[in-house]
């Protein structure tokens, strides 16, 4: 196998336009119609005859598509974008464009940027639904709701780190059945259950749950977990190794804490 | 000025293989053919000269630059065209989007310069019929031009074409040979082949590659020059051929030690070749 020659060279000028492409490619990715049929049948499985009213059926279909559907689905998506050009053996051509190796995974994290305004988006109208005329039962905050945009984030995010270091065939539904073991693991278990990335929402979960603690300080605690996966991606090439670790220790360390005292 | 591409000693081996053997290449404005067998190294010398790929020894530079250096290999980038043997494509995307897209790593930042120029290099390829057909949806020779026309984009001074018309119908090759001819005009244009009618017909300068070394380096004519004596026609195949062949006329065309008395005729550049690669390799390929 041959090694592509990898340069050192500031990211330069086209990340900004590069990654304004590459957050389209994410959103217009097939993949989030695909999971989107499967979630809202899911979603749909869920309310039939839970006698529950239409402003609470439309926030359970939302809850399951926002909590479920747009972080797995931007982290294969992502994942898809960010290896497309070695799955399409496209790279040589492409390293022989002045744009480095560094910049192209820089613009494919930026471009999760997409996918997570759209989650923003998505949460707003959760929290409409379920605080315009009157907050339903088990109504979310800010920090709760902050979970479905986070989660699309570190999914986006966590999907260009496993294109960048695990470049084989079945390795990102690998990471997805561990990320999900890890869920299922410490579902049960009080003392653990704020590792979890997505164990916040109360209107989802009720009450049975939660023992997590602050949601605002897990919604920190995600993007702390959201921004390290991104370190691991751009740590993947040469460049800028220095100050990129640096960030990820402050950002490590942040995570720590933030974790640390959401359960305070 | 620089001469554009300038190769002295150029070495690289693949663990135990050696793809390129100390190679020396020279190469102004104009269509330079590389000329070899498969296996020859050629596309090797190519992805050292396309910066991606770091040769183990010798010199190497273009555009005056080092690619050796990062900023070296940043500056030659900016000013060259590359079209692999195999170009990948993301299939899903259009002829459009995809030059596009090439075009923004190619720091074409401003969208409507870069879509005008995108839609410049679609043109010159003849490709705006399909430009808005998945790739995926296009044939193997459209697929070429894609190649062709990302290669293309910001007019590079230096082109690098690895085969550009391997399988490729008679008449798309002459398309490329017309557009391969007119690129040259104001610019380098290395071409790697191993037909050597593309050679005869567009390249003023061919250097014959054979198992990781060059093997001759200059014009076409003087390539031919090397096989004069060396080529006559007979009723049966001559004792000293290398090679024979009955052509069109029914007669024999001999290559290789012509015997006394025998009926030369005028060489080609495909005569030349054979006889400085020899038979055997050139079966292989």
């Amino acid at each position: 196998m041959t090694t592509i020659v990898s340069t050192r060279s500031p990211a330069g000028a086209p990340v900004g336009p590069l990654a304004e492409r590459e957050a389209w490619r994410i959103v217009r990715h097939p993949i989030y119609l695909a999971m989107l049929v499967y979630f809202i049948l899911l979603g749909g499985v869920q309310v039939a005859g839970g006698g529950l009213s239409g402003r609470e059926t439309v926030r359970e279909v939302l809850l399951v598509l926002g909590l479920l559907w747009f972080g797995p689905a931007t982290f294969f998506a992502a994942n898809l974008v960010a290896s497309s050009a070695r799955r399409s053996h496209a790279e040589s051509q492409l390293a022989a464009a002045p744009t480095t190796a560094y910049a192209r995974t820089l613009a494919a994290c930026l471009g999760v940027l997409g996918p997570t305004a759209a989650a923003a988006a998505f949460a707003a109208i959760v929290w409409v639904v379920e605080h315009a005329g009157g907050s339903l039962d088990h109504a979310q905050g800010l920090g709760e709701l902050a979970v479905i945009p986070l989660c699309t984030l570190g999914g986006g995010l966590l999907g260009v780190a496993v294109a960048e270091w695990m470049p084989w065939r079945g390795a990102p539904l690998i990471v997805l059945f561990a990320l999900l073991a890890w869920v299922v693991a410490v579902m049960d278990r009080g003392e653990l259950q704020w590792t979890a990335p997505w164990t916040m929402s109360r209107a989802y979960y009720k009450d049975a749950l939660l023992s997590a603690g602050s949601p605002g300080w897990h919604a920190a605690y995600l993007l702390g977990l959201a921004l390290l996966a991104g370190v691991a991606a751009v740590l993947r090439h040469p460049s800028h190794r220095r100050p990129v670790l640096a960030f990820g220790a402050m950002v490590l360390i942040a995570t720590l804490v933030a974790g640390w005292v959401q359960v305070q | 000025m620089a001469v554009p591409v300038q190769i002295k000693g150029v070495t690289k081996a693949f663990r135990r293989a050696v793809a390129v053997a100390g190679v020396d290449v020279t190469a102004g404005q104009g269509v330079t053919g590389l000329l070899g067998p498969n296996g020859a190294g050629k596309t090797t010398l190519l992805r050292m000269m396309a910066t991606v790929l770091a040769p183990d020894s010798g010199r190497l530079r273009l555009l005056g630059h080092d690619p050796a250096t990062a900023s070296g290999r940043l500056a030659i980038r900016r000013h060259l065209g590359y079209l692999p043997q195999e170009p990948g494509f993301h299939r899903g995307m259009t002829v459009f989007d995809f030059i596009d897209y090439v075009a923004i790593l190619k720091e074409l930042t401003d969208r409507r310069v870069r879509h005008d120029e995108v839609r410049r290099v679609v043109e010159l390829v003849g490709l705006a019929p399909v430009s808005g057909k998945r790739i995926g949806a296009v044939s193997g020779g459209m697929r070429r031009r894609v190649g062709l026309a990302q290669a293309l984009l910001g007019d590079p001074e230096v082109v690098i074409l690895d085969e550009p018309t391997a399988g490729l119908d008679p008449e798309v090759r002459l398309r490329f040979r017309e557009l391969v001819s007119q690129i040259g005009e104001d610019r380098t244009v290395i071409l790697s082949t191993h037909q050597t009618e593309d050679v005869a017909a567009v390249c003023q300068q061919v250097v014959v590659l054979h198992q990781g070394r060059s093997l001759f380096a200059g014009t076409p004519a003087a390539l031919i020059e090397q096989a004069a004596g060396r080529v006559w026609l007979d009723v049966t195949r001559g004792v000293g051929a290398q090679l024979a062949w009955r052509n069109g006329a029914g007669q024999v065309r001999n290559v290789g030690d012509a015997p006394a008395g025998a009926q030369l005729t005028a060489p080609t550049l495909e005569d030349a070749y054979l006889l400085l690669v020899g038979d055997t390799e050139v079966r292989v390929a």
